[in-house]
């Protein structure tokens, strides 16, 4: 078998095509059967996120729910993604939002 | 006419179409520009705003948008002939509905992701929001009655199916149960899922279950009711996922056996210009809705695809090949329908039975590869029922969060998840029972086509703001609404009044009637006030409406 350095470029050329048609189908195939699932899957993430966020931060609008302790232990870790995370969860959102 | 030809035609339709229109008008009116940031690679947070490659979102363009539409519309289209509903899917996808999927997605790039209410506020007027929630409620309704009576008739007509319907359903709880709980692993689970489904289908044609309509119709709505109230990896989405295996296999077995058989069509080229149902103009038009043109598209493009597209030269391939690719469905359908008569009154005697005529269709097809005929017809059966009950269970979920968008205001109960669905439920038996199915598709298919023509609308505005040759969108945008509002006052004022009147089904077309004028009406009210927006940005005054910029303050 000619190592794949040693084959002519043409032969090169082809292979490089065929193949690159074989990961666009792997992908479309993702796309169409899995796609749904895996975005599930971060929508739930998100959903839990935001639970353990409005726990951990609950004390700032009101809802003490963590003890002190934890609270100051957790903060530190979460401060920088938190205005990213403000700007998701008071996004407007509206009923053709929920057509996803 | 050997069937074959067809395949000629949609060849031109796709080529010409696809690399020859849609790249010239996407380059020269829209301006996509590869190096411009979209919202998806601006926002990124990963959930709803997420960079994907266009090879992926394609795949899930065509899964979101493929429905059971695609494929019932032109069964019952043949009615006028095969030649009307092949011109029209081919023109019809080249001229507006590749243009409207494209263009939805593009618009809602270009304003940071935002969705068809947002935009119709800033674009048209702060009521446009709540005139377009209004229609889609109805829409979803006429929507659910459609699909609704779609599976109803399909699984009572045919004793193969309801088993492996019941097995579908426990299957879709397995694969959720054991993809977000157990853990296990994907290729396993489908392994599962697959042999389940497909062994099922075989045990539906030896053990024979025969059902009641009115029985199979509170379990459609039983089932409804499930999937509007479980959370969505519970049931809806492995369902979809488990599901969709058994679509594929229809469709690519049935390509094969048209391509096999290459049998010739039976049914007439052009019956008449004017048939029971009514005339070739509007009716075709809304009867055969997605394949050439569909509004709900434009519903996820501007949602879900739009945040997703990371280059904007992916929307053409991602959007407008989805178009095409759904308009080769239907072309699929049109053929296997086409071939499966041995004459036209063999095929009037079905069409009320979409499902019986695909059955026969495509089971026929799919016999070519091999497989003995009654296991080709569960599965032609089961494929185009499992199309319909997927957008039967979206639809209550959908119509169970616009009730409480619409009524929660007023009447606070409406904002319970458990009573929106109920009601949605009940209005949707009462339609079912009490209408005529083939009025309610042509409901169904104006109140789709219409809310394309919306999203037209939206289209055009956006062109004009941006003083781009809004040409392309204003003439397929005011085809759409001519032809949608006569086909809704027609069907109202020729067929569902006069029926009502006549003492036949007195209150489901007086109820669907009443549902048709409703659309009208808020079409004609979301008209005005695009033409006085239109009017504004025509003029050159300023860049947002001046009612949004007084309600903003």
């Amino acid at each position: 078998m000619i190592p794949p350095g040693n084959m002519p470029p043409h032969i090169c050329g082809e292979m490089e095509i065929v193949l690159s048609w074989v990961r666009a189908a792997k992908d479309y195939l993702k796309g169409f059967f899995l796609y749904g699932i895996i975005k599930g899957v971060y929508e739930e993430k998100r959903s839990l996120h935001n639970l353990f966020m409005l726990y951990l931060f609950g004390k700032t609008i009101g809802f003490p729910h963590l003890f002190n302790y934890y609270h100051l232990r957790l903060m530190p870790l979460y401060m920088r993604g938190f205005d990213r995370w403000k700007k998701d969860v008071l996004r407007e959102r509206d009923f053709f939002d929920r057509i996803n | 006419m050997n069937s074959l030809w067809v395949l000629l035609w949609w060849i031109v339709i796709v080529v010409l179409g696809y690399w020859v229109y849609a790249r010239h008008v996407a380059k020269t009116v829209f301006d996509v520009d590869g190096g411009r940031a979209t919202p998806a690679k601006m926002y990124m947070d990963g959930v709803d705003f997420m960079p994907t490659n266009k090879n992926v979102l394609y795949g899930f363009q065509l899964n979101s948008i493929a429905g059971a539409a695609p494929i019932i519309g032109p069964i019952v289209a043949l009615q006028w002939g095969w030649l009307p509903a092949l011109l029209w899917l081919g023109l019809g996808v080249f001229f507006i509905g590749w243009l409207h999927d494209f263009s939805s997605t593009m618009i809602s790039i270009r304003n940071d992701g935002e969705t068809f209410g947002a935009i119709s506020y800033k674009l048209i007027s702060p009521r446009a929001r709540k005139i377009l929630l209004t229609f889609v409620y109805f829409y979803l309704l006429l929507i659910a009655c459609a699909f609704g009576h779609v599976v109803t008739k399909g699984v009572s007509g045919d004793a193969a199916l309801p088993l492996p319907l019941l097995v579908v359903i426990g299957v879709a709880f397995l694969v959720g149960h054991l993809i977000y709980k157990a853990k296990t692993n994907i290729i396993v689970t489908t392994v599962i899922a697959i042999v389940l489904i497909f062994f099922s289908i075989w045990v539906g044609t030896v053990v024979k279950m025969s059902f009641s309509y009115n029985t199979i119709l509170v379990c459609v709505l039983v089932f409804g009711y499930f999937s509007s109230i479980l959370p969505v990896w519970r049931f809806i989405q492995p369902y979809n996922y488990a599901s969709v295996y058994v679509v594929y296999f229809g469709i690519i077995a049935g390509v094969i056996g048209i391509i096999i058989g290459h049998k010739p069509m039976t049914l007439p080229a052009l019956t008449s210009w004017s048939i029971g149902m009514g005339p070739l103009w509007p009716l075709l038009f809304v009867t055969i809705a997605c394949g050439a043109i569909s509004g709900w598209h434009s519903l996820v493009c501007s949602t879900a695809t739009s945040r997703q597209i990371e280059n904007e030269l992916d929307v053409r391939p991602v959007s407008g090949g989805a178009m095409f690719a759904e308009f080769t469905i239907s072309i699929i359908a049109v053929i296997v329908c086409a071939t499966a008569f041995s004459d036209s009154a063999a095929y009037i005697a079905q069409v009320k039975n979409p499902v019986g005529i695909f059955v026969g269709g495509l089971g026929g097809a799919i016999t070519a590869i091999g497989l003995p005929i009654s296991y080709a017809k569960a599965t032609a059966g089961m494929m185009i029922i499992i199309l319909a009950l997927t957008i039967v269970n979206l639809v209550f979920r959908f119509m169970k969060v616009a009730t409480a968008e619409l009524m929660g205001d007023v009447v606070s109960i409406a904002k319970n998840p458990h009573v929106a669905t109920v009601v949605a439920l009940i209005i949707t038996f009462v339609l079912v029972k009490t209408g005529t199915w083939l009025y309610i598709w042509i409901l169904f298919g104006g109140a789709n086509q219409l809310m394309a023509s919306f999203a037209l609308l939206l289209v055009t505005l956006f062109l004009v703001q941006k003083a781009k040759n809004y040409k392309v969108a204003i003439y397929p945008m005011f085809f759409m609404y001519a032809t949608t509002v006569c086909a809704l006052l027609y069907m109202t004022f020729f067929k569902l009044i006069p029926g009502a009147l006549a003492g036949k089904k007195v209150f489901g077309n007086s109820f669907a009637a009443a549902v048709a004028l409703l659309l009208v009406v808020l079409a004609l009210i979301l008209a005005y006030d695009g033409w006085k927006a239109f009017q504004k940005y025509k003029s050159g005054a300023a860049a947002v409406p001046a009612e949004a910029a007084k309600a903003k303050a």
